[in-house]
C-alpha cells in the first residue's frame, strides 16, 4: 500500500512539472570566450561574447578552419553601465539562451585593466556556473579585435586562445588564482598578448591576424601595475612558480671567457621554484629558489674543449645568468607595486606577529623596502646527442 | 463377481478413451485382461516382460494356484509390479502410463510401472551459453533431469522429495537438496506452500513460483531460473534448493541474491583473472544498461555544463533540427526497440534475418537520415540495449529494462535529481528485499566480508574455503580444506 | 537482523559525514581561518563525550528502546518533556538538512525550480527510506559507505592538484585560544549528535563494543572533516575561503578545466546526498519513535508522513526567508540549542546514578 501511495504522489507530482530547468541543447548558444574592455564612454564596459555555431563546425570537420562557407563562431558586443547589464543586452538580440558553463577564456583589454577589473571578478565569484578554471589575459588595445586572429589548427579563435595558455610559456593564470590573490590583497599576473597582422601569408587576399603571447601584465588592488616583456616575463614565470602553472622550457643563452671563448645554449626540461621568508633583525628576507634540469642544446668552445669537461663552469655561469635575469624582473616588479609572488602571504603564515605591523603600508614596504635573494640550483640534465 | 466390477468399473471411467487398449490373456484357463494406453506405454518392455511371459505361462503346465502364489510373491514377473485396489486408482494409473493386470478373481490389480513418454534429445543449453564447460541443459522430462543431475552429484544426501501437484495435470515436482547444507525453515516453507496448493494444473515451473512468492510485489526476481544441471548442482553445494518439475526444461532455485543473479557459470570455468574482469564488466553494463538513457536525457536537458565542450558541440549539432525534445525522443527509440526485440523473440525462423535487417537499417540510418531522431541518441539506445543482453539472467534483465522506463521518464522531468531520487529509492527497496529471508543485496548490505571473494572478483578456488552466508548456516562453512 | 563487527562504525560514519563534511568546513574557515583544524581535533574529541553519557544509557537497560524505560528513571512528566524535546529537534534537524540540500542542489544546478517541488520530493523519499525500518537503514548505509569512502578518496586526488602547501605553517603559527574555545564548542555540536543512537536499541544492545565501534568512526569522521578542511584552506585560501559559499563545488570545478572528472561534480554531489537521505532518515525515524510513545502508539500507519510534512513544512517557511535561514544556521544560539538535546543522556545517567546511589543508601 505504501508503495502505491508513493507511485501515486510521484506520478502526480511528474505532471506539476513545468520542467523549470529544463532547456534543450539545441536552444542554448554556449559561450566561449568574454572579451571585456572599456567602453568609450567612461563608466561603461563594453562585453564581447563569442560562441560557436555547432551546425558549421560540423560541417566544417572534414574540411579544417571554418572559413568556407562562414565563421564557425559569432561575435555579439554591446555596452552597458556594468557587466550583467550588457550581457542581458546581448542576450536579447540573439535567439537562444547564453549559456556560460562552458566558458574558456577570457581577455581583458589594455584600458580597462587600468580602470580595474574588481567588477568583473565579483561578476565571476557570485555566478556559480562560471568555471574558475577559465583562462583570463590582456589584450595589448581592445580585447574585442583578438577574435579577429585565424585559427590554423584549430577551428575557433577560442580554442587557440585557450590553447597557447595551456601551453604555459609564461603564466596560465585562471579566474581562481585572480579571484583568490584579490581575496587575501595580493598581486597576481596574467599573460599579456601580441596581436598583429601578418602579410606573408594571406589566404583569399583578406588581411591574416595572429596573436600570441608578448609579455605578462600585473596587477594589484584590481588594477593594471605595470607590463613585462617577454624576457622579463618569462624570468618572473619561472620564479614565480606554482602561481604561474607549470612554466615550461625556459631557454638560456650565454656565452663566456675564461681561458678562451665558448658559448652555451640551454633548455630547462623541468623547472620549478620556491619562495620562502626568513626573519633577519633588519625585517624579512624573502628567498626566491629556482631548480632545474637543463639540456645543453648549443655547444661552442674555442679551445676545442667537450661539453661535459667544462659542466661545472657551464652551470656556474648558467646559474649566475639566470639569477641575474630573475633579479631583473623581480626588480621590475616591486618596483611597480604588484606582490606577485604573494609574499604577503608568506609573512602571514610564517610571522604573524611582523604581519600586522607591516600589514596596513605594505604596498609600501614591499615596493620599497622588501628584500628579495634569488638562488639558483642546477643540474644537467644530459647534453644531447652529442657529447 | 468382484474383478469382473472391478473391470466393469475401469472400463465405466475410460469410456470414449479410444486409445485405451484392453488386452486379453488366457492364463490357465483364467481370463486376465491387460489395460494400458499404447502411446504412453513402453510396448516393448511390456510384450517383453509381461505379455509374452503371461502367453508362455498359458503354454505350460496348467498350474493355476502355483501362478498366484509367485505373484503374490512378486516372482511371477522379471520388472516390479505393485498392487492397486481401488478401482480410481487404477484408472489413475492407466492415464498415467502404468499398465494394468486385471485378473479374474481378484479384487485388485496389478500394475507396472514402465510409462514412457515422447521426449527429446538432451541438447546444448540455448539461453545459457558458456564457451568453456559443460553445454547440456536440460529437458522437459523430470526423470532425465533428475539422471542428470544424479550424475553430478554423487551422494546419498542429495535429497529429492516428490510433490504431484495440478487436479488435471497431476504434475511431478521434486525439491532437491542436499542435507546438512540447507537451510530447513526455506524447505519447510516451501512444502507448506507446495502441499497447501490446490489448482487445475500447473504447466510452467513460474506458476508455482507465483504462488510461493505470496503477496510479495517486487519487480525483482526472488528466484533463479537455470536450465543448466551444473548450475543446479552448484548451487546445491552451496545449500540453496531446488525445485524440478515435469515439462519444464528449468529449474527453479531459492534463495537467490543480486549478486548470484549477475554470474554466470562461465566465470568459474575460465581462469579467475577472465571470470574477475568480466565480472565487473558485466556488473558495471547492467548498471549502464539502467541508468544510461535516463542520464544521457537528464545531462542534456538540465546540466549541460557536464559535458566535455567537444562532446556538446557534436551533440547540439546532432540535435539541431530534431522536432522531438530529447525526453520524447529516447521514448521514442527505447519503445522502438522493445518492439523489434519482442518480434525477435517471436518471429518464426525464416523470417528472422530479415527483421533484423530492417531493424538495423531503417530504425538506424534512415531515421536519423531523416531527423527524426539523433545520432547520439541511437548510440545511447544501443548500448543500452546491448548492455542489457550481458545479464546473465534473463528474468533480471526483464526488471532492469522496466525500470529503466521510469528512470527515463523521471530522468526527463526532473533532472539529475530524479535519477539520483530514483536510484536510491530502488536501492532502498532492495536492501529491504529478503529472498525467502536471505537479504538481497548481501555481501554488500548487509556487509559481510568473507562473501567478498565472490561477488566483484572472483578469487582462485583455492582461496575460496567458506560458503556464502546467504544460503547456508554459520555452522557448515567450511567447503574445502585450504 | 544481520549484524557484522564494524557494520555500526560504518553506518555512524555515514549518519554523522554527511552533514559535518559539507557544511562544517565553510563556516569553520569564516570564523577562524588557520586555526580551524585544532577547533576540529578538539571538538570532535569533546563530542565523544556525548557518546559515553549515551552509551551508558543504553546500558541501563540493554534490550529496551530508551523511549521505553526513561519514564522509570526521570519520572514519567519530564522524560515526556525530553521525548517532546528530541522530537522537535529531530523535525528541525531535518528541515535543515531538507533546506540545505535545496539551496546547495537548486542553486547550483536547477535554478529556475521551485524550492517547494524538490522538497517535497526529497521529503518523499525521506518518508520511504524512514519507513523501511532500521534495519534496512543500516543495510544501506553500508553500500554507502563504501561509495563514500571511495568518492573521498577521489576528491582527495582532484584537490591537490591546485594545493597550496607552503600555507602549512601558518596552522602552526596561529592560536587564539578564546577562538579555540569557541570554535569547539561549535565543532562539538556537530559531532556530538549521538543522542540519536540511544534508538539502535531495541534492534542491537548497546554494550562496551558499541562503545568501541563508534568511538572508532568519530575518530575517523575527525580524520575526514580535517582533511576537507585542509584542502579547501591549501585551495582557496583564508580569503576567499570566507566568501565562497560552497568550496567543494568550486574545488571539483575549477581542478582542470575540461575533462569529465573536473565536470563530475554532479556525481559527487550525488554520492553526497544519499547520505543526506540517510541521515534524515533516520533523525525521522527516531522522530517517529518519539511520537508514538506520545501517542501511545497509535496511529502508526500516518506517523511518518505527519512528521516529514512538519519538517518539509519548516524547510519552506525557511526557504521564504533565505537570510533568516543563513543567519540562523550559523549562529551561536543554534549551537547551544544542540548541545542542550545532545546532553539529554547525560542527565538521564546523572538522574540514574543520584537515583542509584539513593536506593543503596535507603537499603
Amino acid at each position: 500500500m505504501k508503495t502505491l501511495k508513493l507511485f501515486l504522489v510521484f506520478a502526480l507530482l511528474v505532471n506539476l512539472t513545468g520542467c523549470w530547468s529544463k532547456i534543450e541543447l539545441d536552444e542554448l548558444t554556449f559561450i566561449y570566450g568574454m572579451f571585456i574592455d572599456a567602453g568609450e564612454e567612461p563608466g561603461t564596459v563594453e562585453v564581447s561574447i563569442s560562441s560557436p555555431l555547432p551546425n558549421r563546425l560540423m560541417s566544417g570537420t572534414q574540411g579544417g578552419s571554418g572559413a568556407g562557407d562562414g565563421l564557425a563562431y559569432s561575435m555579439v558586443s554591446k555596452t552597458s553601465t556594468t557587466i550583467p547589464d550588457a550581457v542581458i543586452l546581448i542576450q536579447k538580440d540573439l535567439s537562444r539562451r547564453l549559456e556560460i558553463s562552458h566558458l574558456k577564456i577570457v581577455v581583458v583589454g589594455k584600458e580597462y585593466a587600468k580602470q580595474g577589473i574588481g567588477e568583473m571578478l565579483e561578476w565571476f565569484k557570485r555566478q556559480p556556473e562560471i568555471p574558475l578554471g577559465t583562462y583570463i589575459m590582456a589584450a595589448p588595445g581592445r580585447a574585442k579585435e583578438i577574435p579577429k586572429l585565424s585559427p590554423i589548427f584549430e577551428q575557433l579563435p577560442d580554442q587557440v586562445l585557450a590553447n597557447i595558455v595551456k601551453e604555459n610559456i609564461m603564466y596560465s593564470t585562471t579566474i581562481r588564482d585572480c579571484v583568490l590573490a584579490e581575496a587575501s590583497h595580493m598581486g597576481y599576473a596574467m599573460n599579456y598578448l601580441s596581436f598583429g597582422s601578418k602579410d606573408e601569408t594571406s589566404e583569399h587576399g583578406k588581411p591574416e591576424y595572429w596573436a600570441g603571447v608578448g609579455g605578462v601584465m600585473l596587477f594589484q588592488d584590481k588594477k593594471m601595475k605595470g607590463i613585462l616583456k617577454i624576457k622579463e616575463g618569462r624570468s618572473l614565470a619561472w620564479a614565480a612558480g606554482h602561481f604561474a602553472g607549470h612554466n615550461t622550457l625556459p631557454v638560456y643563452s650565454f656565452v663566456w671567457e675564461d681561458d678562451g671563448k665558448g658559448a652555451v645554449s640551454t633548455i630547462f626540461l623541468s623547472n620549478s621554484a620556491s619562495t620562502s621568508v626568513k626573519m633577519t633583525p633588519e625585517g624579512p628576507v624573502f628567498h626566491v629558489k629556482v631548480k632545474g634540469r637543463a639540456g645543453i642544446t648549443y655547444f661552442e668552445d674555442s679551445e676545442g674543449r667537450k661539453a661535459d669537461q667544462l659542466s661545472d663552469l657551464i652551470i656556474t655561469k648558467l646559474q649566475e645568468e639566470v639569477v641575474k635575469e630573475i633579479s631583473e624582473s623581480l626588480e621590475h616588479v616591486q618596483k611597480s607595486g604588484a606582490d606577485v609572488l604573494q609574499l604577503g602571504m608568506l609573512m602571514e603564515w610564517n610571522y604573524p606577529s611582523e604581519w600586522k605591523r607591516l600589514r596596513e603600508h605594505w604596498e609600501d614596504y614591499y615596493s620599497k623596502e622588501a628584500r628579495i635573494k634569488v638562488t639558483a640550483n642546477f643540474k644537467i640534465a644530459d647534453f644531447g646527442s652529442e657529447k | 463377481m468382484p474383478d469382473k466390477n472391478i473391470l466393469e468399473l475401469i472400463k465405466e471411467q475410460l469410456t470414449d478413451c479410444s486409445d485405451a487398449v484392453y488386452q486379453s490373456i488366457n492364463v490357465y484357463g483364467h481370463s486376465c485382461m491387460l489395460i494400458y494406453i499404447p502411446t504412453i506405454v513402453d510396448t516393448l518392455s511390456l510384450q517383453e516382460f509381461v505379455a509374452s511371459p503371461l502367453k508362455s505361462e498359458a503354454n505350460s503346465e496348467p498350474d493355476w494356484p502355483h501362478f498366484m502364489e509367485r505373484l503374490d510373491r512378486g516372482s511371477a514377473f522379471a520388472i516390479p509390479y505393485i498392487k492397486a485396489y481401488h478401482p480410481d486408482r487404477a484408472v489413475e494409473l492407466i492415464v498415467s502410463g502404468n499398465p494394468v493386470l486385471c485378473i479374474e478373481g481378484l479384487p485388485y490389480v496389478y500394475y507396472f510401472e514402465i510409462a514412457h513418454y515422447q521426449k527429446r534429445a538432451v541438447s546444448e543449453s540455448q539461453n545459457e551459453l558458456v564457451v568453456i564447460g559443460p553445454q547440456e541443459a536440460f529437458i522437459e522430462d523430470v526423470q532425465t533431469n533428475l539422471s542428470l543431475l544424479r550424475h553430478k552429484i554423487k551422494h546419498a544426501d542429495l535429497k529429492t522429495k516428490h510433490f504431484a501437484i495440478g487436479k488435471y495435470t497431476k504434475t511431478d515436482v521434486y525439491l532437491v537438496y542436499i542435507e546438512g547444507l540447507y537451510k530447513p525453515e526455506i524447505l519447510a516453507l516451501m512444502e507448506e506452500k507446495l502441499t497447501n496448493l490446490s489448482v487445475d494444473g500447473i504447466l510452467g515451473i513460474s506458476y508455482l513460483a507465483e504462488h510461493m512468492q505470496g503477496g510479495h510485489f517486487s519487480p525483482f526476481p526472488v528466484y533463479q531460473y537455470t536450465e543448466r544441471p551444473d548450475s543446479v548442482a552448484a548451487s546445491l553445494m552451496e545449500g540453496r534448493i531446488g525445485m524440478l518439475q515435469d515439462g519444464t526444461p528449468s529449474a527453479l532455485l531459492t534463495p537467490v541474491t543480486f549478486f548470484a543473479l549477475l554470474q554466470s557459470s562461465e566465470d568459474y570455468y575460465q581462469s579467475f583473472y577472465a571470470g574477475s574482469w568480466v565480472r565487473l564488466v558485466r556488473l558495471f553494463f547492467s548498471l549502464i544498461s539502467m541508468i544510461l538513457p535516463s542520464l544521457y536525457v537528464a545531462i542534456t536537458t538540465f546540466h549541460s555544463q557536464i559535458i566535455p565542450s567537444d562532446l556538446l558541440i557534436t551533440i547540439a549539432a546532432a540535435r539541431e533540427n530534431i522536432p522531438f525534445s530529447a525526453l520524447t525522443e529516447a521514448l521514442i527509440m527505447e519503445l522502438t526497440f522493445e518492439a523489434l526485440r519482442e518480434a525477435g523473440t517471436r518471429i518464426p525462423k525464416p523470417v528472422g534475418q530479415t527483421v533484423s535487417i530492417i531493424g538495423g537499417i531503417v530504425i538506424g540510418q534512415a531515421a536519423v537520415q531523416a531527423g527524426i531522431v539523433s545520432a547520439p541518441m541511437v548510440i545511447v539506445v544501443s548500448i543500452t540495449g546491448i548492455a542489457s543482453y550481458i545479464i546473465p539472467h534473463l528474468e533480471l534483465g526483464l526488471t532492469f529494462r522496466l525500470l529503466r522506463f521510469i528512470l527515463l521518464i523521471l530522468g526527463g522531468t526532473m533532472g539529475l535529481i530524479g535519477v539520483f531520487v530514483a536510484v536510491f529509492v530502488i536501492y532502498g527497496h532492495l536492501t529491504n528485499l529478503k529472498s525467502f529471508g536471505s537479504p538481497y543485496l548481501q555481501p554488500v548490505a548487509p556487509f559481510v566480508m568473507e562473501d567478498w571473494k565472490d561477488t566483484l572478483f572472483r578469487f582462485p578456488s583455492q582461496y575460496m574455503t567458506k560458503r556464502s552466508t546467504s544460503f547456508t548456516d554459520r555452522k557448515n562453512k567450511r567447503r574445502q580444506k585450504s | 537482523m544481520r549484524t557484522s563487527k564494524w557494520q555500526m562504525t560504518r553506518f555512524s560514519i555515514v549518519y554523522l559525514g554527511s552533514q559535518s563534511t559539507m557544511f562544517l568546513v565553510p563556516g569553520l574557515i569564516e570564523s577562524s581561518s588557520y586555526q580551524g583544524w585544532i577547533g576540529v581535533v578538539v571538538g570532535g574529541l569533546l563530542g565523544l563525550i556525548t557518546l559515553f553519557f549515551t552509551i551508558q544509557v543504553g546500558k541501563l537497560k540493554p534490550g529496551i528502546g530508551w523511549v521505553d524505560f526513561g519514564a522509570e528513571i526521570m519520572g514519567k512528566w519530564l522524560h515526556r518533556a525530553m521525548v517532546i524535546l528530541l522530537l522537535s529537534w529531530c523535525i528541525y534537524y531535518a528541515s535543515y538538512d531538507i533546506e540545505n540540500f535545496v539551496l546547495f542542489f537548486g542553486a547550483n544546478y536547477l535554478r529556475g525550480t521551485p524550492p517547494l517541488f524538490i522538497q517535497i520530493v526529497i521529503g518523499l523519499v525521506i518518508m520511504y527510506t524512514a519507513h523501511l525500518g532500521f534495519a534496512s537503514i543500516v543495510y544501506m548505509s553500508e553500500g554507502i559507505a563504501l561509495v563514500f569512502i571511495f568518492s573521498t578518496i577521489l576528491s582527495v586526488y582532484l584537490f591537490i592538484q591546485h594545493a597550496d602547501f607552503s600555507m602549512l605553517p601558518a596552522f602552526i603559527h596561529y592560536h587564539d585560544p578564546h577562538l579555540i574555545f569557541k570554535d569547539s564548542i561549535t565543532v562539538m555540536s556537530w559531532f556530538g549528535e549521538w543522542v540519536v543512537f540511544l534508538f539502535v536499541a531495541p534492534e542491537l544492545k548497546i554494550s562496551n563494543k558499541m562503545l568501541k565501534r563508534f568511538s572508532a568512526a568519530g575518530i575517523i569522521l575527525i580524520g575526514i572533516v580535517l582533511l576537507g578542511w585542509v584542502m579547501t584552506i591549501l585551495n582557496f585560501g583564508a580569503y576567499l575561503g570566507k566568501e565562497l559559499q560552497y568550496p567543494y563545488l568550486q574545488l571539483v570545478r575549477s581542478s582542470s578545466s575540461d575533462d569529465l572528472l573536473g565536470n563530475s561534480d554532479p556525481l559527487l554531489i550525488g554520492i553526497w546526498s544519499s547520505s543526506m537521505f540517510i541521515h534524515s532518515s533516520f533523525l525521522i525515524y527516531v522522530a517517529y519513535k518519539c511520537a508514538l510513545y506520545l501517542t501511545k502508539q497509535k496511529a502508526k500507519k500516518v506517523m511518518i508522513p505527519i512528521v516529514t510534512l512538519g519538517s518539509i513544512t519548516l524547510a519552506y517557511l525557511y526557504s521564504m526567508n533565505l537570510a533568516k535561514y543563513n543567519h540562523d544556521y550559523y549562529a551561536f544560539n543554534t549551537v547551544i540549542f544542540w548541545l542542550i538535546v545532545e546532553f539529554i543522556p547525560m542527565y538521564y545517567y546523572i538522574v540514574a546514578m543520584i537515583r542509584m546511589k539513593f536506593g543503596k543508601q535507603a537499603k
